[in-house]
């Protein structure tokens, strides 16, 4: 087994132990926020190893076979939610939240069989790297405000199901809901930056790989259509002063977009650009 | 008037333009550029209203430079659906490009642009990786300068050959095509040549037909090759077989043709002259397409500027945000 296989199964291990660190966390309070930081820091170091080892051995980055994309698709969105919960202390029992969700990426990373995939001539650029650091960074803030979004949607399930005397009862030491929107929104606000550098990098790729900036193939209009979505979110949350919960529902909108555009398209789509696949 | 400046403007133009834009690519490739530009005017419109109708896009610098930016990107985005141009050709080794050749043009403005375009094929190579995996390509041509000296270049399918703005892209399409002579009743000699389908995608159909100049009789060609150029398992080049025979059948008589050998039809003769490879290129031309990227860097500065302002007011830690829809809401204690 190649050394890079180890640390990727060394850091599966400590990101599932971190998962049920931050479920046990929430629940009875041990072992705390900071021994699931730390396990995901492991996890994260090991992540990383993996991904280094494998792109100086295959001389590409982990954009090309599938395998690969889900492992650094893991990769930044852990990253994120570190970067996130170290910078907002607040908000660390959304790891309660997200890391089961993210979970599922994981396992599902354990049944991907990994190919050597040679990479394609026209993959053969500085911008391919940067369209895809950009987009992590996007989908990065998209998991963290969708994070935050689902405690503001179960705090509303809560009051509407009187399961409590206040819809706090869920995550009672996060910040008010309120805050919390705020908090989402800003995240959307930095990932919407981003995402618009997404698409101009990718269209200068794009310029430079088959001749055009934007073809409409089924990845850009979809990469198009979740930036509308983001667009909807931000005059509806900006201009109309939505309430928060209707808020929430648009960023796991914008979520589940991205995530189709990312991890879907490419597995009905045959055209040129073919993302994940 | 406010109707002009709604965000539901916006979305119901957008539904507009992307269901047109589906259409053309899904059901009919030939919906005008015009019809989809339309949707997109209206687009700039709308956002041009709405900078003019919202204060707050006004006041705010970076909202601003995003939403005028953006507009520019609609608006161009019309001008290029009108101007642009996306085809493809076929260029047998050592022809000329011929601009009646092409095939699926879109775009109504500046075809004509396409005829002061001169170049030649020369020879290319393609190198295939085992399991048939195609790696780089390198073709030649032969551009003619200013100073009427004819220049060599290679392409390749990410090293474009551009001229006057048109920038062809070598494709996965190439195959080979006879060189065939066609001598009439008259003496009068015809030359050119007739593709086969692309190779080795349709290795199994290596068919075509052909006419005689001056005869309705059309004949059945079939490319015989003794053997794959390829080698499945293992690193191999695209190369041009030298044994390769023409199979013409005429009136259901089968005759085998050599290169060089000729053989009777109708009142003249026809010559097989030889084997050579044809390269498929992909041709693009949009006028505007650097300009709506220069906006859309324009728009992301503006964004990036604005949001930058938003977030610093507050630091991120804070639990208490003074934002109007965090204290207005019920649901915000």
């Amino acid at each position: 087994m190649l050394t890079e296989f180890y640390f990727f199964y060394f850091s599966t291990g400590f990101y599932l132990l971190a998962t049920l660190g931050a479920i046990g966390t929430a629940k009875y309070g041990k072992p705390g926020w900071k021994p699931v930081l730390f396990f995901l820091g492991f996890a994260l170091a090991g992540n990383t190893l993996s991904l280094t080892l494998r792109w100086v051995r295959q001389g590409h980055g982990p954009y090309v076979d599938f395998w690969e994309v889900i492992s650094s698709g893991v990769w930044g969105y852990h990253l994120a939610i570190i970067i996130a919960c170290l910078m907002v202390e607040r908000i660390r029992p959304i790891l309660a939240v997200v890391l089961p969700i993210l979970s599922v990426m994981v396992i599902w990373n354990l049944v991907v069989e990994p190919r050597d995939a040679l990479v394609a001539i026209t993959f053969d650029t500085i911008w391919l790297p940067v369209h895809v650091i950009v987009g992590k960074i996007f989908i990065g803030c998209v998991v963290i405000a969708s994070s935050i979004s689902l405690i503001i949607l179960m705090r509303q399930y809560g009051e509407r199901q009187e399961l409590a005397d206040n819809a706090a009862l869920y995550f009672p030491t996060m910040p008010a809901t309120g805050a919390l929107d705020e908090l989402s929104a800003r995240f959307m606000l930095v990932g919407f930056v981003f995402q618009t550098l997404m698409l101009i990098v990718g269209a200068i790729w794009a310029q430079d790989a088959w001749g055009r900036y934007w073809a409409w193939d089924p990845l850009e209009t979809w990469s198009f259509l979740t930036w509308i979505c983001v667009i909807f979110y931000m005059h509806l949350r900006y201009i109309q002063h939505s309430l928060p919960v209707i808020n929430a529902c648009l960023i796991l909108l914008t979520f589940v977009l991205a995530f189709l555009t990312f991890y879907g398209v490419p597995f009905f789509s045959y055209a040129a650009h073919q993302g994940a696949v | 008037m406010k109707f002009l400046a709604s965000i539901w403007l916006t979305l119901i133009l957008l539904t507009i333009a992307a269901a047109l834009l589906l259409y053309s690519r899904m059901v009919d490739e030939t919906v005008s550029g015009k019809l989809i530009a339309m949707p997109l005017v209206g687009l700039c419109l709308n956002l041009m209203v709405a900078i003019v109708y919202n204060r707050k896009l006004r006041t705010q610098g970076g909202l601003l430079v995003f939403h005028l930016a953006l507009a520019a990107v609609a608006g161009l985005a019309a001008f290029g659906q009108l101007s642009a141009v996306i085809a493809s050709i076929e260029l047998t080794e050592g022809s000329e490009f011929d601009p009646n050749q092409i095939t699926v043009m879109n775009g109504s403005l500046n075809r004509d642009t396409l005829h002061r375009i001169r170049f030649i094929q020369g020879p290319f190579s393609i190198n295939y990786k085992p399991g048939m995996t195609r790696r780089e390509t390198y073709s030649t041509v032969k551009i003619q300068g200013p100073d009427g000296k004819w220049d060599e270049q290679i392409v390749g399918d990410h090293y474009p050959l551009i001229i006057n703005g048109y920038r062809f892209y070598t494709t996965s399409n190439k195959g080979f095509a006879t060189l065939l002579s066609y001598t009439d009743k008259a003496g009068q000699i015809s030359t050119g040549s007739v593709h086969f389908p692309g190779y080795p995608l349709n290795e199994a159909v290596q068919a075509n037909s052909w006419t005689a100049p001056d005869t309705a009789k059309t004949v059945a060609l079939w490319l015989e090759l003794s053997a794959p150029i390829y080698t499945e398992d293992a690193q191999w080049q695209f190369s041009v077989p030298k044994d390769a025979s023409l199979v013409v059948t005429v009136d259901d008589v089968r005759t085998t043709l050599l290169p060089g050998q000729v053989m009777p039809i109708g009142g003249g003769t026809l010559r097989y002259g030889e084997l050579r490879a044809w390269m498929g290129y992909g041709i693009y031309y949009n006028p505007a397409m650097s300009w709506i990227l220069a906006a859309s860097l324009v728009a992301v500065c503006g964004l990036g500027w604005h949001c930058f302002l938003k977030i610093r007011s507050t630091p991120w830690d804070a639990a208490q945000y003074s934002l109007k829809s965090s204290l207005e809401n019920p649901l915000n204690r």
